[in-house]
Formats: C-alpha cells, structure tokens, sequence
C-alpha cells in the first residue's frame, strides 16, 4: 500500500476539512471544523487531492486539486460533482471523464475491495499523464488522489521524477521519502499553530546490518518491507511514516501527544520476530523522540534534537525510546568539540608512547613492553584512553592513530636489546582493511630494522567477531610473516575458549578486572586458572595484566599463568627511562629455562 | 530405492507467546476471544492451505502452523501483529517432508485445567530469559502430536 501522506477521516456528515483562512478561497472550501495541520500538510503535498462522497460529489479539494481543474464551478448549486469538476481539465476527452467517473463508482459499489494500488491512468496528451486513485476514508467519504507530472515538475521535482509522483515515495517500501519529509515538515513548522504540539519519532533498526550481511541484500529489503508494513500498522492516519534511508525511519505526528506510546509500541512490534525467506530474523529498534514546538523552535533543531534522542537510545543498548533532555545537546556538542581536537591532535604532535614492561615469572626476566598511547591535551591536560580511544574507533581516526603508534614503536624497539619484544595494539578497524594493515606493518618492520619475531600485535576478542573470515586470513598472513598475535583482554567479550582455537594466538592477555576480583571472588580464580591450563595446552603463552601486588602474582603465577604486566613490576614509562628499568631487571629469553 | 519427494516449499513454524487478552480487553472474555481466534484461523487457513495446531493453556500459546513457505510467512506476520498476544518467540521454522496435522486447518486444545501442571509454563519461561533452545520446537510439536491424537479419538468414539 502506498501511503505517500495520511489524512484524517472527516469527523461527521458535511464536514471536511477546512483550509487555513488566508488561503480558503483560492484553495477550496472551508466547511466546519476539519484538523487544520492535516489540512495544511495536504494543501501543499504535490498532488490533487479530492474528498467525494457516495453520490460522487466533493466535499473537499485541495490547491493543487483547484488548479488542475482550473476555475471550480457548481458553487451556487451545492457541492460540484465529480463529473462537471472534471470538465475542468481541458485535454480530457468525454470518454475519459466517463471512465473517471465509472472508476469511482464502481470503488465506491464494491465497497473499497479493490486494492489500493487499482489505480486508473489517464493520458492527457502525448507526454502528460496523471494517474487516480480512489480509497474509502470511512464516514462515506473517499479520497481521490491525482498524481499529475507535470505538477510534480512544477513543484521541482526534476531529477528522478516521474508521472505518478514517485520522486515523493520510497521506492521499496513504498513509505514517504526523504524529500516528502523535508517538504511537509517545513510547512508544520511555518504554519504549526502556536497550541499545536507536534513530534517526531526517529527510529533505527537494531542489528540490520548483520542482516544484511549474513542473509543477503534481497533478504534485507524484503525484512525493510515488513517493518514499513508493521510501522505503517500502529499509526494513526494524519501521522506521516518516512523512510530516510537505509534502516532509519522517521514518523511525524502532527498531534504528538502519542508520541512516545506509539514509539515504545514500535519498538515492541519491531523486536518480534520475523520471518524473511524461510529465516527467522530477530532484529529490535531504538527510536528517539522530540516534541515541536518544546524542541523546535526550527524545523533543523526539531529533527536534530529527535535524532541526539535516538542516538542516546542507541549508545543505551537498544531496544529502547529516549525522549529528547538538554543535556543530550550539551553532551552532544561536548563530544563535537572532543572529535575535532582529537582530529587535530596526531598533526600536532600530543601524542606520546609510554611502554609498560612484561615479565616472565619463572625466570623473573623482562620479555619486552607494551606499546600505550597516550594523550596530552594542551588545554583538556591528559585525556584517558578510555575516553578518546572509543571515539577515534567511531570517527575513523584510529586507523591513522594506528599506524602512527606502529611506526614510533618499532622504531624505538629496534635499539632494545634482543630479544626483548614489542605489543602494540590493533583496532577492528586496521584489521578490516587487511592490505592496509599489512603493508603498514611491513613498512615500520624495514623502516626501523626490528625483526618481525619481536613483534607481537594485540587484538581484541571484539573485532575477532565479525562474522567474515578475512580478519583472520589478515591474522594468519601476519603469523606466516612471522609475527606474533595476542588474544588482548580475554574474557570480557563474548568470547569462549573455543575461539582460541579460531586462531593460532602465541599469547592470551587475561583481563585486569579477573586479577583485580583475586582473592576475593572465587569466580576469577576458576576462570584464570581454566584460561592458563587451556592456554598451556595449546603451547601458548599466558600473561596476567594489572598486577598490582606481589600477593597477585603469587596468586596467578599459582594458577598457572606464565607472564604478568602492571605496577608490581613498572607503570607505564617513557621511552627515556626504558635503560634504568632494563638495569633493575635483566631481560631474557622466553624459551630459557632454569634447569632444576 | 524408492525416490523420495521432498516438497521444497513446506515449511513448518512453531512458536509460543503469552496470553494478554486479559490486560488488553479487559471487557471480553477469554474464551469469547479464543473462539474468535479459532474461527477466524480456520476460515482463513482453509482457504490459504495452512494446517496446524493451537494449544491454549494459563500462560499463553503455542501454535504450529503448516503450509507453503511464503503463505506461512504471511499468516505469521498476520498473527504476530495480533494484540491479543505477546512475547512471539518462534521455536522453529524449517522445511518439512509432510504435515503433522494435515486435516486441521487450525485443531485446538485448552490445557487450563486446574491443578494441572502447566506444559507451557517453563516453555515461556525458557523463551523469554534463555532465547530459544533447539529442543523447545520438537517438545511442543510432541506435546500437540500427543493432545490432539488424543482428542482425535474421543471425537471418534
Ligand atoms: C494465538 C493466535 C493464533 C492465531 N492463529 C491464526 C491462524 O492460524 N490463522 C489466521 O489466519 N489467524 C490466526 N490468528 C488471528 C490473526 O491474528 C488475525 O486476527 C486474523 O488472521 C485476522 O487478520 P486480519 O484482521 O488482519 O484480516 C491467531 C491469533 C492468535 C492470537
């Protein structure tokens, strides 16, 4: 069904809806009390609009309508017949005003059965075309709506216009379109009276992209339809249902009293499941509202401020409706500012590495240092990598960061003495570009002249995630290169011990928060020690991080873990004070063993 | 050998939800309602080449419902927008061989009986916390198997 505005039904017998004054008498009649922001969103859709009732005569027209039929007679006589309205349009022949007017009878006889899209076309002319249809609106009244090209042209819709107004529609779920949107919402805005509240309901579907991904480009637009077809469902007729793009829709409701309802309602019809081409697909949405003219007063902030909502409901997890607050505004323009200093901040050199020592507990030698990245804000002072990192991982940056942190590393280690090695961590989003990543990697190898067996790279268990094998193809040319790969962080994602088989790792990182939980929880203990004895059966290595004390490293060193890195042994140091430390601990090789 | 015909396009969903007719039409009955579903489910599957079963108990539904892929696909997309229930979970959707109940448009067994325990208490439970589990789909069919056999030759006797 195509939708490409929505109305409200006349509220009784003999009243339809009424224009805005100043425009009532150009644009058609005004009688009793109709729902003036429906009425104004008609007024200026780009296509005629006609309410007939069932003897055929029409009760309201909209501007658009009033010009196709050029002057609308038959106002002395009561409401003008849709038979002599017609003679309005020049070029029609009475052939064509006969079929026009069977069509709507026969609509109407067969009590609205026939299918929305029975549509009639007419040609008025060698290029001009206009295309009616005819759907029962309740009450005993039907709307007839005439899509004319050549109003589609006059209204600029140039590019990607055609005769039956599709450059207004979607054109897979046939739902309003971005330009629709923009259109109608600009007008609310201009003429929105001052008591009308109105909303808009931004929502995303969660998990698309993995749709798209696993079962395929057909498959995700066929799941697009059924949520329009669910969407379209819930809303009320003089609510306005867009699709943006992609997964986002947009939902204007010219009363938005029920805004937040229908969207906690949407995002529960949307995380039931779905059947898609003999799949069952489970997805959910996030939506995020605002109100107009609370959250106006432009029609520019109106749409921003529904969209930082949805945004909020999104970093919340999903699933979820947020209702637009301030302080989203504030946090949003606060991370704005952190974005474009963090832009800015490799170019100007406030970047630093810092170097935190590893070590092996049974010969208490130094095997090498992980490379950390460190921020130093002229203003904002030391900015925590937990904060910048997450962010340089969305804007895209990391990747740049990246390599900056590979090349100044491998650098500085080549002068360490051997063998002492290098960890130098990999983002998801380095890893998804595999040549890239590679190449990079080669370059700081021969730039710097440190042998690739020094070098160990350190990857999350996160970005082992994504479904497609290539990251680890890119895993393994890097192992064939003869560098070394890190589980980082283990046990904090989805992961399970299975994974470790996904890939020959030389090494599992274990996460702080189990070292920290030592000797107070019992879960950590049981999951330090699966990790070692899994880890000592697959030949790798296994090095507890955040140790603090030395009562922690007996512990993990009991529950079997091979290396440990934190305070205990050094904090995080500049490069320049790497010699004092390597004079306190002697590094050595990892496979020496003490004989006993 | 005897070749084997496989009926690419049948395809079998189950799934269960729970019962809210209670909460969203507080002036109907429950067992108007159900009649209404019953009625209008056999209407329709009758004339769409669905077969199945609905079981009805305290805490909610499980429905198997039979047919060609897309006809299911529709059906469930009807049932599932349906506010008489909620918390859709579909156990299975796979293709079968043959119908399990193929001269039922819609057979139907209230399990409400007091004192009894009810089958689809842990069912829901599971589905809701737990996600689905690959056994839950076989259970339920097995149960509803097991009813409407039961209820089949009652109707004969
Ligand atoms: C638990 C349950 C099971 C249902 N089973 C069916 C069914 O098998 N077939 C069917 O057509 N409708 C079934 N319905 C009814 C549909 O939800 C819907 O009301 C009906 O198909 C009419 O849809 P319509 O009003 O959109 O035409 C069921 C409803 C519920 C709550």
């Amino acid at each position: 069904m195509r939708e490409p505005w929505a109305m409200r039904a006349p509220d009784g017998l003999g009243t339809a809806f009424s224009t805005p004054p100043a425009k009532a008498v150009a644009a058609g009649r005004e009688r009793g009390e109709g729902n003036r922001l429906a009425q104004t969103l008609l007024a200026h859709v780009p296509l005629a609009v006609a309410v007939i009732d069932a003897e055929l005569r029409l009760s309201f027209w909209n501007q658009q309508a009033a010009i196709l039929f050029g002057a609308v007679s038959g106002r002395a006589a009561g409401l003008p017949r849709l038979a002599d309205i017609l003679k309005g349009i020049e070029t029609l022949t009475p052939v064509q005003r006969d079929r026009i007017t069977a069509f709507a009878a026969s609509h109407i006889a067969s009590g609205d059965r026939t299918e929305p899209d029975g549509s009639l076309r007419v040609s008025l002319g060698r290029d001009r075309r206009i295309v009616i249809q005819i759907r029962g609106i309740g009450l005993q009244r039907w709307m007839v709506q005439f899509f004319d090209g050549k109003m589609a042209l006059a209204a600029g819709l140039t590019e990607g216009s055609r005769d039956n107004g599709d450059a207004w529609l979607d054109a897979l779920t046939g739902l309003s379109n971005r330009r629709h949107f923009n259109q109608i919402l600009h007008r609310l805005v201009d003429d929105a009276a001052a008591d009308a509240t109105a909303a808009l309901v931004m929502i995303d579907l969660d998990r698309f992209k993995r749709v798209n991904d696993t079962l395929g480009h057909p498959a995700g637009d066929a799941l697009l339809c059924l949520v329009a077809q669910r969407m379209r469902r819930e809303i009320r007729e003089d609510d306005v249902l867009v699709r943006l793009g992609g997964d986002e829709f947009v939902i204007l409701l010219p009363r938005g009293e029920r805004a937040e309802i229908l969207a906690a309602r949407l995002v529960d019809v949307l995380s039931s499941p779905f059947l898609v081409e003999g799949q069952v697909v489970n997805i959910g949405a996030s939506a995020g509202v605002a109100y107009f003219p609370e959250h106006g007063p432009s029609a520019d902030d109106f749409v921003r401020h529904a969209d930082l909502a949805l945004y909020d409901a999104k970093s919340a997890g999903g699933g979820t409706v947020r209702r637009f607050d301030p302080a989203m505004a504030e946090e949003a323009s606060a991370r704005r500012d952190l974005e474009t200093d963090l832009r800015k901040a490799l170019a100007l050199g406030e970047f630093s590495l810092a170097y935190q020592a590893q070590l092996n507990v049974k010969n208490q030698t130094l095997t090498g240092f992980e490379a950390l990245l460190r921020w130093n804000h002229p203003v904002r002072g030391i900015v925590p990598p937990a904060v910048f990192i997450p962010v340089a991982e969305e804007i895209g940056c990391i990747v740049a960061l990246g390599e900056w942190v590979l090349r100044s590393a491998c650098h500085e280690a080549a002068r360490w003495p051997e063998p002492l090695s290098l960890a130098v961590n990999v983002s998801a989003r380095q890893l998804e570009d595999s040549e890239r990543l590679f190449s990079v990697v080669q370059a700081a190898l021969v730039a710097s002249g440190l042998p690739a067996e020094r070098l160990e790279l350190e990857v999350t268990e996160s970005s082992l995630l994504a479904k497609d094998t290539h990251v680890v193809d890119t895993l393994h040319r890097l192992r064939a290169a003869g560098i070394r790969i890190t589980m980082d962080d283990f046990g904090t994602g989805y992961s399970s011990l299975s994974q470790l088989r996904s890939f020959p790792f030389s090494k599992i990182k274990i996460d702080r928060s189990f070292i920290a939980g030592l000797g107070s929880d019992a879960q950590s203990t049981a999951v330090i020690r699966a990790i070692a004895a899994f880890g000592a059966g697959l030949g790798m290595t296994t090095i507890a991080e955040g140790v603090e004390t030395a009562q922690q490293a007996a512990l993990v060193e009991a529950d079997g873990c091979t290396d440990i890195q934190g305070y205990l042994i050094s904090r995080p140091i500049p490069a320049s004070e790497i010699d004092a430390l390597l004079r306190q601990h002697p590094a050595g090789t990892e496979t020496t063993s003490i004989a006993g | 050998m005897r070749k084997t015909h496989v009926n690419a396009s049948l395809y079998r969903l189950i799934y269960c939800s729970r019962n809210v007719i209670g909460r969203v039409m507080p002036g109907a009955t429950v067992d108007d309602e159900l009649r209404t579903i019953l009625a209008v489910a056999r209407r329709r599957n009758k004339s769409d080449g669905i077969t199945g079963a609905l079981l009805f108990t305290a805490s909610g539904f499980a429905q198997v419902l039979e047919g060609p892929r897309e006809t299911v696909e529709v059906t469930f997309e009807r049932i599932t927008a349906d506010p008489r229930h909620a918390g859709v979970t579909v156990l299975s959707f796979t293709p079968t061989e043959r119908r399990s109940f193929p001269d039922w448009s819609m057979a139907f067994t209230a399990q409400a009986a007091k004192g009894k325990p009810d089958p689809l208490e842990h069912l829901l439970a599971d589905a809701t916390f737990a996600g689905p589990r690959a056994t839950t789909g076989s259970d339920v069919l097995r149960l509803l198997e097991k009813v409407v056999q039961r209820e089949d030759a009652w109707i004969a006797a």
